[in-house]
């Protein structure tokens, strides 16, 4: 609200100064500037605004599509699953269509020391384990699953960078994606201050659970997780 | 004895608007040039934004929405309205058949003209600023809404008429008896102070566009018949 | 009939009283000098008339009807002065188009004949003439919208002289052609009194005389003689000068009072003369002991 206030005073200054300045040119431009001239002035300047609204209207599809608020609940119902089939050990939700990334990886031995650098916050990156009879001993498959990703009705899934995966002296490591910002240029003809105040026009997503990185290893192998991050799925 | 003119009010408003609204043309001309540079001066950044973080994710949006020009056309309203009032505007209006009934009738239609074409410049200026950020950045362009809705229209159309009604009353009610001229301006002053120093304006803006719209109307109404009450009492001053 | 008539009218500014209960009718047809020293109340009377201003007590009727904010009498009434003004966007002809869209009885024709012969170009803006030319614009602007009222305030202010004169020739003519009622100020009653047919005096806010010029004139007379002859006399009169020089008196004394035949006088060698209007004016509205010699003494 403050912020409104003080935008609408300076704008008040603003427009104050430029009357001003108008003014005091119009004077001098009276002979040239006859009511007629104006009046044509002003309707070719609304013709001008009409030919941008055809022409922005035929020749810009945006290529990110918008989601209405019932897509995104619909989105929602798909995947308030997610915590709870988590919480039972459940992984029938990380499905091919999520998967970004696989990383196959070889270490000795039985145990797979895991490191993660996770910058800041930990809740970006969900880390579980999951026993694997398919894959070899000394083997393990690890797996990016991205979940959409819907930040103001924009599925940004495709933004999200990826994790960093290597093995270096027989340990694990996996480095959180590096800081990245996308820039949107969001256009809406409505009246932006009320939309904003009356807030919940938009449903936002917890994006919490949007991405999972799975770690596959053979039975009889163990993960030794120093920092207790990761946790067990079936 | 020759026998005496008669003429309706309703016939000199007439006049006087259509005399007015060519002659004051020059307001129209001003919007235009304060919404171009208003334009400009927010097409790099709209006219807000808002940020996400996520994790490592960084998500800005500039939000281009018809926020800007509308408070731009609303100042702009009261202040056109304040001018129509002024000694300049008022002393051409006797030189011609008129009354202070009927030239504020004809002020109170032309402002009600001019708030209507302002809105569509106001548009105008918005797809024109579109276009330019569209041709200048090709990509990363979300859109959620290109057409302006009725509601949209008519709610612009109304808070930009409020704010002329406003600039009428104002300046109406400094030319009016002393009395009106200190209430009048206190009350003013004290209303603009609680709507836009407290959150008292917040749940207005739950209402939906056209109950806003309506409220709008319905002050500016108000104003307007107050308008017409002080100029009925006040006296011509040319000194 | 009256066009025009007040009863008690009075107006104040404040504490500043500008008119004191005035009551006067004026008929309809008729052209009046209205006279009065400045700051007398001419204009507020005239700004009452043409319903700019309402009156503090009294009532004043303009064509039966109270002129305060009222359409009906302004549609009939025109009120020219020096604060005349126009939107800076009209050219002089533009004017005159706006002139007969608002006014029935329009004459454009004689609009432009008159601006012609007084050369004023049409082109120009109302803003950009001289002070003798935008005085003539505004009386032409006045005389061609024909009003049943037409209020002139000081219409030859800044003219030419040849203009002048030209100018009061027009007044007349238009008068015949479209008779109404002019109310006309001026400081140059002199020229005027050609064309006038009563006058209404001011002074001090309140009307002190109104009469036909004639009537007017015959108010006030000097007499001049031997001193010792006219010192009886003047005890019995209202003096309103009085001068002495060698034995000899000259006074201006009112008419009315002046119970003395001319013969008689004649007998007592006193001669007896008329005043015109604007001396009479000036003695009536002078205030007792005023003297500018008094102030440098």
């Amino acid at each position: 609200m403050i912020v409104t206030t003080i935008f609408f005073f300076t704008s008040i200054l603003l427009v104050i100064a430029i009357f001003q300045i108008l003014s005091k040119l119009g004077k001098k431009t009276k002979r040239i500037w006859t009511p007629k001239r104006i009046m044509i002035g002003i309707t070719s300047y609304i013709i001008l605004g009409l030919t941008a609204f055809i022409y922005i209207s035929f020749f810009s599809d945006s290529k990110i599509p918008v989601l209405s608020s019932s897509d995104i609940k619909q989105v929602e119902k798909k995947f308030d699953q997610i915590p709870k089939y988590d919480q039972e050990f459940n992984s029938s939700y990380l499905t091919s269509d999520y998967k970004k990334k696989t990383w196959e990886i070889n270490f000795d031995g039985d145990t797979l020391p895991v490191v993660i650098n996770n910058d800041d916050n930990n809740l970006s990156l969900n880390i579980r384990q999951r026993y694997n009879d398919n894959i070899e001993s000394g083997k393990a498959l690890i797996t990016y699953y991205q979940f959409p990703f819907i930040v103001n009705g924009v599925d940004l899934s495709d933004e999200v960078p990826l994790p960093d995966v290597y093995v270096a002296q027989n340990q694990l490591f996996i480095e959180s994606f590096s800081k990245q910002q996308v820039n949107y240029n969001r256009l809406k003809a409505t009246i932006g201050f009320l939309d904003f105040n009356r807030g919940a026009e938009r449903y936002e997503m917890d994006n919490s659970y949007s991405n999972f990185i799975v770690i596959d290893i053979p039975r009889g192998t163990e993960i030794e997780d120093s920092q207790g991050l990761i946790y067990y799925l079936e | 004895m020759q026998s005496l003119t008669n003429i309706s009010l309703k016939t000199i408003v007439k006049k006087q608007v259509k005399w007015e609204a060519k002659l004051n043309i020059s307001a129209l001309s001003s919007l235009v040039i304060v919404q171009i540079i208003f334009g400009v001066l927010t097409s790099s950044s709209g006219s807000a934004s808002s940020g996400h973080g996520h994790g490592n994710l960084d998500v800005r949006f500039s939000i281009y929405s018809l926020d800007t020009f509308l408070i731009v056309s609303a100042i702009w309203a009261f202040i056109v309205a304040l001018l129509f009032t002024t000694k300049a505007y008022r002393v051409d209006d006797l030189s011609v058949i008129s009354s202070r009934t009927s030239s504020t009738i004809a002020n109170i239609f032309v402002m009600i003209m001019y708030s209507f074409i302002a809105v569509i410049i106001m548009i105008s200026t918005y797809y024109l600023q579109v276009l330019g950020i569209l041709l200048v950045e090709k990509k990363s362009f979300v859109t959620e809404g290109l057409f302006i809705s009725p509601s949209t229209f008519i709610l612009c159309f109304s808070s930009i008429c409020l704010f002329g009604a406003l600039g009428l009353l104002f300046g109406t009610s400094f030319k009016g008896p002393v009395v009106i001229k200190i209430f009048l301006s206190t009350f003013m002053v004290f209303s603009f102070i609680y709507i836009f120093m407290t959150p008292n304006i917040i749940p207005l803006m739950m209402l939906p566009n056209l109950m806003i719209s309506v409220l709008c109307l319905l002050v500016a109404t108000l104003c307007f018949c107050l308008t017409i009450w002080i100029a009925n009492k006040s006296e011509v001053s040319r000194k | 009939m009256n066009i025009i008539q007040c009863v008690e009218l009075s107006k104040s500014f404040g504490r500043r009283q500008a008119l004191q209960r005035v009551t006067c009718a004026i008929d309809a047809e008729k052209i009046i000098g209205i006279i009065g020293l400045n700051g007398a109340g001419k204009s507020t009377l005239l700004n009452i008339f043409a319903g700019y201003l309402k009156p503090t007590t009294g009532s004043c009727k303009v064509f039966n009807e109270n002129p305060f904010n009222n359409i009906q009498t302004a549609a009939n009434m025109i009120f020219i002065d020096d604060q005349l003004s126009f939107s800076e966007y009209l050219s002089l002809e533009d004017i005159l188009k706006m002139g007969a869209d608002f006014y029935p009885n329009w004459q454009n024709e004689l609009a432009y004949r008159m601006l012609d012969y007084a050369g004023i170009d049409l082109t120009a803006k109302h803003q950009q003439l001289s002070k003798g030319q935008l005085a003539t614009f505004n009386l032409v602007y006045g005389l061609v919208s024909r009003c049943a009222l037409t209020i002139l305030d000081e219409p030859m202010n800044g003219m030419d002289e040849v203009i002048r004169t030209d100018f009061y020739r027009a007044i007349l003519k238009e008068y015949l052609a479209f008779p109404r009622t002019f109310l006309i100020t001026s400081h140059h009653l002199q020229e005027m009194e050609s064309i006038l047919e009563e006058i209404l005096l001011i002074d001090e806010g309140s009307v002190i005389a109104h009469a036909p010029l004639d009537e007017f004139k015959e108010q006030l007379i000097s007499l001049s003689g031997p001193s010792d002859e006219l010192a009886d006399l003047l005890s019995e009169t209202e003096v309103y000068a009085q001068k002495i020089v060698a034995g000899m008196t000259s006074a201006v004394v009112g008419a009315s009072k002046l119970f003395v035949s001319e013969e008689i006088l004649r007998t007592k060698g006193i001669k007896v003369s008329t005043l015109t209007a604007s001396e009479v004016c000036m003695y009536l509205t002078n205030k007792k002991g005023r003297d500018i010699d008094a102030i440098f003494d």
